[in-house]
């Protein structure tokens, strides 16, 4: 009896050992052949994964429309698009690189590109083996998604950070709209003018691309990071640009008070009615454009000392490092990010395209006066870059911009515990 | 010998039994087995593996490396950590007393005797049940300058209001008040019920006995209901320690500091920079805290909870 209640007792043993093996196994893997990246089926053809932010049914629509196109292009390689929320998009991107179970097609923005490069594999062999010619891509934003000299994505969009304007609010208040290369001094008379009876010239939030365009216009240099990727926002330049643009909302008052952190803040107050202009990229306009119920306006960022400044951004389109198939996946991703697609894009407003050849298409469907704006940013705007670890650079900037901008606290010591708490 | 001799009666008593023994023992291992598999593998295997975790440099992608208890003294010397350990505390301290005296007061008021007490429960009772988002979602209209608050002071006596989630010494405060309001329901039902389950004789004798509605509430309705309120307290402060959807919709953990929670902070560590072993350690020194607050409760609850009727 002993032995058989031992036994019975072992197999009790064994089996829990299978099943925490089995856990071990399920929650460690990720080496493994089956990838929840991308599958073959026995005819050949190639399921992949493509993971992609996406703001609403519309949004997915035109999304699934390139993931179909790939299918023509090649009837072999089929799509599966996954849409999140864009901020969710990235949380859940990190996790799923670290489980091995990332899409095996990665949308990522330029960014965020250093955070992630563990995760993905450069492009770099797949662009020669197959002949990919990169030059009609803008530069700045294939620098964008570059990383340590490697490349992680092709670009899909690309914008410069600009100023769009309410033009009602503008008419009303009898102030002339700004023209291309407009000053500071103009922006902020502008400002002063259209800050009446409870609506603001402008509106201002400490999110990174659109303050630290303003910044750099600003003071002519002062840059959050240097050439080595180390963060230097405590440089005297940098917290005189930094109180600068506080102290539209802190003294100045031509920008609304910050109520907590929201980072559809400037967007809201725009749309609202409430604040006459705010800094964008072009990859919003059209949306802006189509959901403003008054007429929208573009300027460059007003110039300082050494003329009109500003930022590039953008987004494209790479393969983790998990992905099974990555042959099919470049396939997928250059068709993604061919003349034909991005055109498209364009066209409908979905993104300022990354190719030269195929921008004039979205100034189809733009405004008038859109052209010569875009055209002087881009000409001044420079990639911008980020250190590996820039979401939490992001968070600390709002959280204790916040209170600068609110006149709670002076740009330097925001700024200086920004740097501080931001991880090396 | 004597080993035989003692040996042997076990043995033979043994060995008219392991037929039903080894049956019942089956059927209870099958039966056993869903909820043990589950167990393993979605609790213990998930506890083990972070603790694990937490002895180690364990970056998203990349080498893992072992060592030791370096993840806590990073964040025992990292001031943010510190910062979120003291406002976790600071907002246990706020909002356990404020939950249980707000559902205590008012399942008291809501005695059998007030009219639509039912349809009351339910109205109390709507936030528990609302989306969190959507709760912060009007919260945040509440605070905003030019907000309801900001908006009618303004109007009433043209002065304005604090920016509430935007102000160092007002945030915290704003994120307990609507946490009160969206959490107190909960309790409140439980109290309700512990209430209506008080022999109806004790307070009509107390009555007769000339008690006034203040001492028959501290001597007689408080310790009746004193198992209830030592669960729902013991409830809300383990709740109340992982506070974290309201200051992460409502404040992002700002201004500056002063709404960053240890949940936050976690989450933080492990889905923004992706530092599974510092997330786990911090995890971990949650779990001790509320594992340590709790015994002190149960250890506590013999002076005050009764358990006669």
């Amino acid at each position: 009896m002993g032995r058989q209640m031992y036994s019975g007792r072992r197999s009790l043993a064994v089996a829990t050992a299978v099943v925490i093996a089995g856990g071990l196994a399920a929650g460690c893997g990720g080496d493994g052949q089956e990838s929840a990246g991308g599958k073959k089926a026995g005819n050949g053809a190639v399921t992949l994964t493509w993971g992609m932010w996406a703001s609403g049914t519309e949004d997915r629509n035109a999304w699934q429309k390139v993931a179909d196109q790939v299918t023509q292009k090649y009837p072999n390689i089929k799509i599966t698009l996954e849409t999140s929320p864009f901020k969710d998009y990235f949380t859940k991107l990190g996790t799923r690189l670290a489980g091995g179970s990332a899409p095996c097609v990665v949308s990522m923005q330029s960014l965020r590109t250093g955070g992630y490069v563990s995760g993905m594999r450069p492009l770099d062999d797949l662009i020669k083996k197959n002949g990919l010619d990169t030059a009609d891509f803008d530069s700045s934003i294939m620098a964008g998604l570059a990383s340590g000299g490697k490349q992680y994505a092709l670009p899909y969009d690309v914008g410069s950070l600009i100023i769009t304007y309410n033009k009602d609010m503008f008419k009303a208040a009898g102030v002339p709209e700004p023209k291309v290369g407009w000053s500071v001094a103009d922006f902020e008379s502008a400002a002063k003018k259209l800050t009446t009876g409870g609506k603001y010239g402008f509106v201002g939030y400490p999110s990174a691309l659109g303050m630290f365009s303003m910044i750099l216009s600003k003071t002519g240099n002062a840059e959050p990071m240097d050439a080595s990727g180390k963060l230097t926002l405590t440089t005297e330049q940098m917290k005189a640009g930094f109180q600068w643009y506080a102290d539209l909302t802190a003294k100045q008052g031509v920008s609304p008070k910050i109520p907590g952190v929201d980072n559809n803040f400037t967007e809201t107050q725009f749309l609202n009615g409430n604040a006459a202009m705010s800094v964008n990229g072009p990859w919003s306009v059209l949306e802006l454009k189509a959901k403003a119920k008054f007429g929208v306006g573009l300027a460059t960022i007003p110039a300082g000392p050494d003329g009109t400044k500003s930022y590039t951004a953008g987004s494209g389109f790479g393969i983790s490092q998990s992905c099974p198939y990555p042959d099919e996946a470049f396939k997928a991703v250059s068709t993604m990010t061919s003349a034909e697609v991005l055109g498209q894009l364009g066209a409908v407003g979905r993104a300022y395209p990354a190719r030269k050849s195929v921008q004039n298409k979205w100034y189809e469907n733009a405004f008038e006066g859109s052209k010569p704006v875009l055209d002087a940013a881009n000409a001044s705007s420079k990639p911008f870059r980020t250190t590996s670890n820039w979401d939490p650079v992001e968070k600390l900037l709002a959280q204790y911009g916040i209170q600068a901008f609110n006149g709670q606290t002076t740009a330097a010591d925001a700024l200086d515990q920004v740097q501080q708490q931001s991880p090396a | 010998m004597s080993d035989d001799a003692i040996g042997r009666p076990a043995a033979v008593a043994g060995r008219r039994r392991p037929s039903r023994l080894r049956r019942d023992g089956r059927a209870a291992a099958f039966f056993a087995a869903p909820s043990m598999i589950g167990l393993t593998l979605f609790t213990l295997f998930p506890i083990v593996l972070s603790l694990v975790m937490a002895f180690f440099q364990w970056p998203a992608v990349g080498e893992r490396t072992f060592a030791g208890v370096e993840n806590f003294t990073t964040l025992f010397t990292d001031p943010v950590f510190r910062r979120a350990l003291l406002n976790t505390l600071l907002f246990v301290v706020l909002y356990l007393p404020l939950n249980l005296v707000v559902s205590v007061g008012l399942a008291v008021w809501m005695g059998p005797r007030i009219k639509g007490r039912k349809a009351l429960r339910v109205v109390f009772f709507l936030p528990v049940v609302t989306p969190m988002v959507a709760n912060a979602i009007v919260w945040r209209m509440i605070y905003q300058p030019n907000g309801l608050i900001d908006g009618s002071l303004y109007a009433a006596t043209g002065t304005h209001a604090p920016n509430f989630l935007g102000e160092p010494g007002w945030a915290m405060f704003a994120v307990v008040a609507m946490s009160v309001w969206q959490g107190f329901g909960y309790n409140m039902l439980v109290f309700s019920a512990a209430l209506d389950a008080i022999p109806r004789h004790l307070l009509e004798a107390a009555q007769i006995d000339g008690a006034g509605p203040w001492r028959q509430f501290f001597r007689i309705m408080l310790p009746m209901i004193s198992p209830a309120l030592f669960f729902a307290s013991t409830m809300t402060l383990i709740t109340s320690f992982q506070v974290f959807t309201q200051p992460f919709l409502m404040t992002g953990g700002g201004p500056g500091m002063d709404t960053e929670t240890l949940m936050m902070f976690v989450f933080d560590k492990g889905f923004s920079i992706y530092q599974y072993g510092l997330a786990s350690a911090g995890a971990w020194i949650l779990f001790v805290l509320i594992l340590g607050v709790t015994a002190v409760q149960f250890v506590g609850q013999r002076r005050w909870v009764t358990y006669d009727v």
